[in-house]
């Protein structure tokens, strides 16, 4: 049995800090990359927060919202922490953590920390599998894509988001 | 010390990194159970072969070079954590884009012979 319990993941993305805040909380970016659809989030302590699904995710019966949360810690650019729960599981939110650090070279690292330790469910689906076409790519490949929007300016949508 | 090309951690590392049994070993264990510290790591790798502690934390300074492993603190320990990004860009890179219905037949095939096979 494989513990997903606590998930970290790392990447190296050529792009300033301020530019992957605004990736991970603006609606202009989050419909070109990872599972896409609009993005509503209160950048303050308490704030809500609501990933709205895409038409694709609608037409696979699913409702308004995809993700939603509340603002745990907002200090752009340099971490987000939010209570985080996946719509389609009926299971207690989850902790994630984004930490956005630049370096010199101007290559920032992003640190994205994802507890989920009464969530098993949603832990699965998050950690990702082979089955990228039909949406199983989870954070490694949501991350990748972010990644490669940012660096070539390419959008990535797939894994049953468009 | 660790190499950069264009933003991507040098694949060159990550190509190393995994050329090594007990490396493949270390990071099955942290797929298994990620977060764990030095001193159980050791203790896997003990069941296997023979190495000292110092022996598998070089093992470990290599995979974190190449971004495989994300070492975090917790209190007075520091936990290895299996960070599966990079292994996902060698999967776009190299098995999606060029053979992967290949891959994908070759494995079912494997798959099926395995079952049978028991």
């Amino acid at each position: 049995m494989t513990d997903l319990s606590k998930q970290v993941h790392g990447i190296y993305i050529d792009a300033p800090a301020e530019r992957i805040w605004e990736a991970l909380t603006s609606s202009e970016y989050t419909n070109q990359y990872g599972y896409g659809g609009d993005v509503e989030i209160e950048l303050t302590a308490g704030g809500a927060m609501r990933h709205l699904t895409t038409d694709q995710m609608k037409s696979m019966g699913m409702g308004d919202v995809a993700i939603t949360g509340t603002v745990v810690e907002a200090d752009p650019p340099k971490r987000l922490v939010l209570d985080w729960s996946a719509a389609w599981h009926d299971e207690p939110p989850s902790r994630l953590t984004y930490d956005i650090v630049e370096g010199p070279s101007g290559l920032t690292r992003v640190t994205m920390t994802h507890e989920l330790p009464e969530s098993p469910q949603t832990a699965m689906d998050v950690a990702g599998n082979a089955d990228v076409e039909n949406g199983g790519g989870g954070w490694p490949w949501e991350l990748s894509s972010l990644k490669t929007l940012l660096e070539t300016g390419k959008p990535m949508t797939t894994a049953g988001a468009q | 010390m660790v190499t950069y090309c264009r933003g991507v951690i040098d694949e060159d590392l990550i190509f190393k990194a995994l050329a090594d049994g007990t490396r493949r070993l270390i990071l099955d264990a942290l797929h298994t159970q990620s977060g764990q510290s030095l001193g159980a790591l050791e203790e896997i790798v003990a069941d296997r072969t023979e190495m000292s502690r110092f022996g598998v934390a070089k093992h470990l300074k290599v995979l974190e070079a190449a971004d495989l492993v994300i070492v975090q603190r917790h209190g007075r320990q520091k936990l290895h954590y299996l960070n599966s990004v990079p292994i996902r860009a060698i999967y776009d890179r190299w098995i999606d884009k060029y053979t992967e219905p290949q891959v994908r037949a070759l494995t079912v095939l494997k798959q099926k012979a395995e079952t049978h096979h028991d």
